[in-house]
């Protein structure tokens, strides 16, 4: 037991190298793009650090960008658990933006700590429903989950256009968004002066409780054996499909979260279209975090640091902010392509095969 | 030993959120620029360059007054709307931009927080039209924008260009029906009122900016009433009357931007909006000291609207020409000041009636 242990332990260690490795290789890789666009990379890295890191503002701004991301990453490493790729991330958190915003918008007056708990609800049940779907799907019809959570995303993403340009449009208004919420609906901020709100908090919390459901329930032992394989799962007699269903409701519950602390953190109302993507973000996040909930919270900060480094960035050099996905996709081509980092460092003596 | 850790990793958690607390004190330098420029920040919309409409207007306007009035500016491209906010406030915060610039009316609100947070930074907002204290709200005058579009089109109709009728008909196609569209459609109904006092306006409402399908078989249906010239104010859905007014041999003008080049044989002309002009005058504002809070509207005497015809193979006749040209002085002189209320149309046209 406890030489398996330290085998695990060990591996993880490496998976963890590995993810450092992959990390500096990116951003090896971004400094050579920004010196092919005409700047000096030492001088960007540079910005972006002082974007990130100096001062209250950067630290307030690196949270806020590092909180969707969090979410994000987690949800997909919920869903990778037993196996499943949830690309779907980005249509739960319109569904659940929409959750949440049904009960903000409510006309009945109800205490902060109420509305907010409810419509986080609401945006849990929204996202996680949404992604349930495609969860039972594949279960009964044994649809491919890849496609059905794609596809799903530009439904959600039409419909919550539909509902803030139609029916729940703010009156007399030109664009397509509902009205403010009430400040009770607001989520209560950290820092004065910043958006920063218990949103960072909440996130930090549900990657802590996903991690305690792995490790410590019935639920987190059955869903890594079904992630490893799922004929041994038979065998022990765990029921597949539920575990499968259970973990993509999860999975989407945490997008709806996402959703939900984000129009209820930094919008403060249901704009169209208001996601720059952070469901694919998420996919970045969770490989750079090696699968693991905890890692998360800080792959999820390492992003948000580099994103708010690069609002700086945008501002002092015209570098676009699209420079972080050139790096998100390095990292993403460089976790998935272990064996090709581990020739580039001629480690090579192990060779774990099972990861894709 | 698990319960340590995961209460070790809590405790981590909440130090880095207080830390964001009691981070760095800002050090914000309110100096002006060492070469006494003036510096200029300017947020696009999340369209970001490249659109070849709204931001890249703008851009060329601020370009524009960089060589010709020897700004300096940084821009940035926000990814997402909720990044408004932090973008505003990293520009503000550096205290080193005379002028501030959103562009775009979905940037209102946030620009708005910015204001009262940093009240020392002027802040403009173009295409915003309320009336605030805390910004200048950059607006154009939609009624002079059609109204010369409409003396062509009430000149037209009585003449023998090629697919002017005998009827007495023009049209408006509205995208939606919005009150400033409306003044939009006043503008061109008095414009040709002014020239034609018999002229019968009819009006259309597509209900989508844009669904040039949909925009079709409106402009198609008015066509068929024996209406020879439409001026669109319906967006996208400009391209389906367009290609209706092809198909029937009768004319359509174009709107925004010079859109003469899609059909030159039937656009005779199009109402244009010049942003750049929005974009330059604001930074002119500021040389001059003349910049205010509040809604500026310009129009046809600042540049910021016209009916132009460049582009087109339309050959006017000399006499509306003539006209066109002739009325354009009036109302720069601030002569003549078009009717925008449909209530005063008939009041207005009976007391202005132009004299050749």
């Amino acid at each position: 037991m406890s030489e398996k242990k330290a085998k695990l332990t060990a591996k993880i260690i490496i998976e963890k190298y590995m993810s450092v490795v992959a990390l500096i290789l990116a951003l090896i890789l971004g400094g050579i793009i920004i010196f092919v666009c005409g700047y000096n990379p030492f001088e960007a890295y540079a910005s972006i650090f002082e974007g990130a890191f100096i001062g209250k503002t950067a630290i307030c701004q690196t949270l806020i960008q590092a909180t969707p991301l969090i979410f994000a990453g987690l949800a997909y490493v919920v869903a990778k658990r037993v196996n499943l790729i949830n690309l779907g991330i980005e249509g739960q958190l319109y569904m659940g933006a929409l959750g949440a915003s049904l009960v903000a918008l409510m006309p009945v007056s109800l205490p902060t700590p109420v509305l907010i708990v409810s419509a986080l609800i609401s945006a849990m049940l929204f996202g996680g429903l949404y992604a349930g779907l495609v969860g039972a799907m594949k279960v009964k019809f044994g649809s491919n989950e890849v496609i059905a959570t794609m596809m799903l995303n530009t439904i959600a993403q039409n419909f919550i256009s539909y509902m803030v340009n139609y029916p729940l449009k703010e009156e007399g208004k030109t664009l397509a968004q509902t009205r403010l919420f009430d400040e009770t609906a607001w989520l209560p901020k950290l820092v004065n002066g910043t958006q920063l709100t218990i949103g960072i908090l909440a996130a930090a919390a549900v990657c802590i409780g996903v991690k305690l459901i792995f490790d410590r329930t019935r639920l987190g032992y059955e869903s890594r054996c079904v992630g490893l394989s799922i004929p041994a799962s038979e065998t022990a007699g765990i029921k597949i499909g539920k575990v499968m269903i259970i973990a993509m409701l999860i999975s989407g519950a945490i997008s709806g979260l996402l959703g939900g602390t984000h129009v209820l953190g930094s919008d403060h109302r249901l704009i169209a279209d208001f996601s720059s993507g952070y469901g694919f973000d998420g996919i970045a996040v969770a490989a750079l975090a090696g699968d693991s909930p905890i890692a998360v919270i800080l792959s999820g900060i390492i992003f948000g640091a580099l994103r708010a480094g690069c609002m700086v960035l945008n501002r002092t050099t015209g570098i676009p902010t699209e420079f972080i996905d050139v790096i998100q996709a390095c990292i993403i081509l460089l976790v998935a392509a272990p064996l090709l980092v581990k020739d580039i460092l001629r480690i090579g003596k192990r060779r774990g095969g099972r990861k894709a | 030993m698990k319960k340590k850790k995961v209460t070790a990793l809590f405790l981590a958690v909440c130090v880095a959120a207080s830390m964001a607390g009691c981070g760095g004190s800002d050090n914000s330098s309110t100096s002006e620029n060492s070469d006494g420029a003036v510096k200029v920040g300017i947020i696009f919309g999340t369209g970001g360059l490249g659109d070849k409409n709204f931001n890249d207007m703008a851009y060329e306007g601020i370009t524009r007054a960089e060589e010709e009035l020897g700004i300096e500016f940084d821009y940035v491209e926000p990814e997402s709307v909720s990044d408004f906010v932090s973008y505003g406030r990293q520009f503000a915060e550096t205290g080193e931009y005379d002028l501030l610039i959103g562009v775009g009316q979905d940037m209102e609100e946030a620009m708005v927080e910015t204001a009262k947070e940093f009240p020392d930074q002027k802040i403009s907002v173009i295409d915003s039209s309320s009336d605030l204290e805390e910004i200048s709200s950059i607006q154009t005058e939609w009624s002079e924008q059609t109204f010369l579009a409409g003396v062509i089109a009430g000149l037209g109709t009585l003449s023998d260009m090629k697919y002017a009728n005998d009827a007495n008909v023009i049209g408006v196609i509205l995208g939606q029906d919005q009150p400033g569209l409306r003044e939009g459609l006043v503008g061109f109904s008095a414009g040709a009122k002014y020239v034609n006092p018999d002229v019968e306006v009819l009006e259309g409402v597509v209900g989508d900016f844009g669904d040039p399908g949909r925009a079709k078989e409106v402009a198609l249906s008015m066509y068929n009433k024996d209406v020879d010239f439409i001026q669109c104010i319906a967006g996208a859905g400009g391209l389906g009357i367009f290609s209706a007014a092809k198909e029937t041999g009768a004319y359509a003008f174009g709107v925004g931007t010079n859109q003469n080049s899609e059909e030159p044989d039937y656009i005779p002309a199009s109402s244009i909006r010049d942003v750049s002009s929005m974009v330059y005058n604001e930074v002119q504002k500021v040389i001059d000291g003349t910049w205010e809070t509040g809604l500026h509207i310009s129009g046809i005497k600042e540049g910021a609207v016209d009916c132009v015809t460049e582009g087109s193979n339309v050959v006017l006749p000399d006499e509306i020409q003539t006209a066109v040209d002739e009325i354009r002085q009036q109302l720069k002189s601030g002569e003549l000041t078009p009717c925008s209320n449909a209530d005063e149309l008939e009041q207005w046209t009976a007391e202005n009636q132009y004299q050749s």
